[in-house]
């Protein structure tokens, strides 16, 4: 105890006054300049006039409005499946990924690793356009299968970094240990692989859901007509309310929709809660017994 | 579960390992006998944990043979093999309770619920271990989980069973106890155990034979006795303990041999095995500090070797106490005393006389 | 059935080179259909030339490059710089400077707080600063087209009714809405890669420096800076790099005054049907990601900083 109380002091002694105070202000100004728009976006949902930015007296109509139309309920069905299905493509082949990368010498491995992530760092507006390109000059028609093939190769990557990132802390030893208690290894994937990595696959199909289901610009130029997802109805929204003023209807979608994605990592975070067994910990407590 | 065949157990044959350019195992050739406790010991990186692995099945020889039970197995995958290991880090799996780990293998060979609740029961009291099956490793402490990887891999009644250096991450004191225990539980189930260390101590205490690696090739294979007494290379006369290295021509004296050194002083050395022809050849000695030993006065009479020195340094190690003395203003030894003996008072810049048998010089017969 | 694949995992045992080929068939087949495949036709559109109403003709040019750089001037003919493009290449290279500079000065602080002064909360405090990460991106631009509309946005509303102002003051369709929609999205980028690294700082360094007389700032400048530099330059680039093609922000926030290169990119080819010079943009813009990235690389190599980073 006495030591912490040292480190602490030690730390934090030598900034006086003026230091001491603006350390912690400026790490609040900017909590504020991250959550301020949001928070008051959402309170302004509820606000009665739609075109001015004053309070003007509680009302629900704008959700009533956004509820009632069916531009909402469809772009969300193309999202959700377009999102649902290109996470679950992407987590496999991003699982398969990450193994093949960190277990497995192969020809070609620097190149192949290079140019998987390019999705990472090629700008979304020249990824987006080059893919509407190829589907154009292939002749796909663009809809929902354009958007879950372009939606499956940019967030693979995503689900590649984040395995990647939970491999370094499995021990690998672990699967020659049941080869050599005789599983082959499909029964070593099975029983000792798939379960080690089971928190770092939720991870990466958790933040590969929100990254697929809000992205606006690569979606922007790959979907069809008739099918457009939530991103592109809010910017559509947007860009209407740009013009007209009223901004009532997307302030309440803005609101459902942060709440929604803000409940959905809570949630899978409760989820791993609940998992009784987490390896992260396990190595956490040997380390810090010996 | 005992296998009494004393037929051979595991063989290797000119079995070589490279990774890229280094070359890990160097066609090494060995013979293991069936209910033989057999070490590989060796400095970090001699290839013995290579040699291990390519015995379970987790690497692939480029070139030779290895045979279990007289069987080619190196197609063989490592569940095909009836050999198991325990590893380093244990590898205990920490989504399985202890039961679940033991009775793993059971499961995959799809055993029936009762036999592998029986034999999990047998295994566990075989290790003492009763009452825990319900844990998790990560509620064990270090020693237990020992057990525990030691039990999932005995209970498949291998041929042959494959500790790496199982016992480096414990303290000492638990060490040693982990050491007797894995000596009973090895005579206990009569299999033959193949361990690798790098602590000497550890395997000079527990083996029936040992093989010194060192640089991907055996250095020397024997009885702990044959490889601490007699080492055939200066490597392995330092890597299994303290030696003072003396070299010299080797002359007639008296009726034995003696060895010249450069400075003039004249070792008298067993004449065993030693003929005309090695006459007049550089030829070196290696010395255990604990065979010399150290006096005030000359010894009248007994031992051959007896010499005038300084002692020059002198280290305190609780049970005994290393000197350091120094010979005829150039060679200096090691020389370990007793911690209850007189001589072990002397302090440094004392006249001393050291003294040893002929019979503990070592000859390192090639080089 | 048993045998099957018993005989199967014999042979890829044997064969690992197998193991890898048939696990990655399908990825490779699709990143070289969706990711490098688009890419090459944009390389390959680059060099064609555009003919009217958005046809192409196949004969190969340079053509689409050297409009990016040089104009003729319409009265002389002669070549001169093609400003017009240029200050769209100067402008977003601008931003993406001044977003990443501004995104140092406040995430640095930020993320040293909570690395070490954070204590037991360290965790929920990150959390905090990575959860907008979760929310749609259009959604956080327009709150901030919500707040910073003249006259009717939340912020020009608090300041004349508070009587701070008398005029409305414009926020929003000019460089300022820019920046401020580019530090809003890309502080989390900077925070995350400098926090990583202050984290990894061991404590007793710092100790040690206080311990042997060095003043706050001093501890600062020679010893925390130059222990996160890795952290630092990982922060600049993941950062810099999506702000420089950035496309929604000017678009939305910049009232069509601030455009970008990915603004530009955008029109030629849904505006203008000019596939060809979009193409070579593309490539220009995809080039300029390279450079930093490599540069960022090679000296991350040179100075062993990229260990363990983010």
């Amino acid at each position: 105890m006495a030591a912490k109380v040292l480190r602490r002091s030690s730390l934090s002694a030598p900034i006086r006054g003026i230091g001491r105070i603006s350390l912690p202000l400026l790490v609040g100004l900017v909590t504020l300049f991250i959550y301020a728009p949001i928070l008051i976006l959402m309170i302004f949902s509820f606000n009665d006039a739609g075109n001015l930015a004053w309070w003007d007296g509680f009302s629900l109509k704008w959700y009533q409005q956004l509820l009632a139309g069916e531009s909402l309920w469809s772009a969300l069905q193309v999202s959700l499946i377009v999102t649902s299905t290109s996470v679950l493509i992407s987590t496999v082949l991003g699982t398969i990924t990450a193994y093949a990368l960190y277990r497995w010498k192969f020809w070609g491995k620097r190149l192949f690793e290079n140019v998987l992530y390019l999705p990472l760092y090629v700008p979304e507006v020249v990824l987006g356009i080059s893919l509407m390109m190829l589907f154009i000059l292939l002749k796909i028609p663009r809809g929902i299968t354009t958007m879950i093939l372009a939606h499956v190769a940019f967030t693979i990557p995503v689900v590649v970094l984040v395995v990647l990132a939970r491999m370094q802390r499995v021990d690998w030893s672990l699967e020659e240990a049941a080869m050599d208690l005789g599983a082959d290894e499909l029964m070593t994937l099975r029983k000792v692989t798939v379960p080690l990595l089971m928190p770092g696959i939720l991870a990466a199909a958790l933040l590969a859901f929100p990254w697929s289901f809000n992205d606006f610009v690569i979606t922007y130029f790959v979907t069809g007509p008739g099918q457009t997802p939530l991103s592109v109805l809010t910017y559509d929204l947007v860009l209407g309310a740009r013009r007209t003023g009223a901004m009532g209807q997307v302030n309440a979608l803005g609101t459902l929709m942060t709440l929604t994605t803000l409940l959905l990592p809570l949630l899978g975070f409760l989820l791993l809660r609940l998992r009784r067994f987490s390896p992260a910990q396990f190595f956490k407590k040997r380390g810090s017994l010996s | 579960m005992i296998n009494k065949d004393q037929s051979l157990s595991v063989e290797l044959i000119s079995v070589t390992k490279r990774y890229g350019n280094v070359v890990a195992v160097d066609s090494i050739n060995l013979t293991i006998a069936s209910g033989e406790f057999f070490s590989f010991l060796g400095p970090s990186g001699c290839g013995k944990t290579t040699t291990l692995r390519m015995i379970a099945g987790l690497e692939r020889p480029d070139v030779g043979k290895v045979r279990i039970n007289g069987e080619l197995v190196n197609d063989l995958p490592p569940y095909e093999r009836n050999v198991s290991t325990v590893f380093q880090r244990l590898a205990l799996f920490p989504h399985m309770t202890v039961a679940e780990n033991i009775a793993f293998g059971l499961k995959i060979q799809r055993q029936s619920r009762n036999a592998i609740e029986a034999k999990t029961k047998k295994i566990l009291d075989l290790v003492h271990l009763s009452g825990y099956e319900s844990r998790y490793p990560e509620q064990l402490s270090g020693g237990q989980q020992q057990r525990v990887a030691l039990a999932r891999s005995l209970i498949l009644e291998p041929e042959v069973l494959l500790l790496d250096e199982p016992l480096a991450a414990l303290d000492r004191k638990l060490r040693k106890e982990m050491q007797i225990e894995l000596r009973r539980i090895q005579q206990e189930v009569g299999i033959t155990f193949i361990y690798v260390t790098h602590d000497q101590k550890e395997a000079l205490s527990m083996s029936d034979r040992i093989s010194v690696m060192h640089q991907g090739k055996i250095i020397q294979s024997g009885s702990p006795q044959e490889i601490y007494e007699h080492p055939k290379t200066p490597f392995v006369a330092d890597f299994l303990g303290a030696s003072n290295f003396l070299s010299g021509l080797l002359v007639k004296s008296g009726n034995g041999f003696g060895l010249q050194m450069a400075d003039g002083l004249l070792i008298h050395i067993e004449s065993r095995g030693l003929g005309a022809s090695d006459l007049n050849t550089n030829k070196m000695i290696t010395l255990r500090p604990e065979a010399i030993e150290i006096s005030l006065q000359k010894m009248p009479l007994g031992a051959k070797n007896c010499f005038a020195g300084v002692v020059v340094n002198k280290v305190y190690l609780g049970d005994s106490t290393e000197f350091e003395v120094l010979l005829n203003q150039n060679e200096r030894l090691k020389v370990y005393v007793d911690g209850h003996r007189k001589e072990a008072q002397l302090s440094i810049a004392a006249d001393v006389f050291v003294h040893w048998d002929d019979a503990v010089c070592n000859l390192i017969r090639s080089d | 059935m048993r045998s099957v694949r018993h005989r199967l995992g014999r042979f890829l045992w044997q064969h690992p080179g197998a193991k890898a080929g048939t696990a990655l068939s399908p990825i490779v087949f699709w990143i070289a259909l969706f990711i490098v495949g688009p890419l090459f036709v944009v390389l390959f559109y680059s060099f064609l030339t555009s003919g009217p109403f958005g046809s192409i003709q196949y004969n190969p040019t340079l053509e689409n490059y050297q409009k990016t750089f040089v104009a003729n001037d319409l009265r002389t003919n002669e070549p001169t710089p093609n400003w017009l493009y240029l200050n769209i290449f100067g402008r977003s290279l601008a931003l993406a400077f001044v977003t990443t500079l501004i995104c140092m000065l406040l995430g640095y602080p930020v993320a040293y707080w909570i690395a070490l002064r954070g204590g037991r909360y360290k965790n929920l405090w990150i959390a905090l600063f990575i959860m907008p990460f979760w929310t749609s991106y259009v959604v956080r631009i327009f709150a901030w087209m919500f707040l910073l509309r003249d006259p009717s946005g939340f912020i020009n509303q608090l300041l004349l009714q508070s009587g701070l102002i008398q005029e409305p003051v414009q926020l929003l369709y000019n460089v300022t809405g820019v920046l401020i929609g580019m530090v809003y999205t890309y502080l989390p980028f900077a925070v995350i890669p400098l926090y990583a690294s202050l984290e990894r700082l061991d404590r007793s360094v710092l100790e040690a420096a206080s311990d042997l007389g060095a003043r706050p700032w001093q501890r600062l400048r020679y010893v925390t800076l130059p222990l996160t530099r890795g952290g630092i330059m990982s922060a600049c680039v993941l950062t810099f790099v999506p702000a420089v093609g950035e496309y929604l922000i000017p678009d939305l926030m910049g009232g069509s005054k601030v455009n970008m290169i990915g603004n530009f990119i955008a029109d030629k080819f849904l505006r203008d049907q000019n596939w060809t010079l979009g193409s070579a943009m593309s490539v220009i813009l995809i080039l300029i990601v390279m450079a930093i990235l490599i540069i960022y690389l090679w000296r991350g190599h040179r100075h062993g900083i990229l260990e363990g980073d983010f």
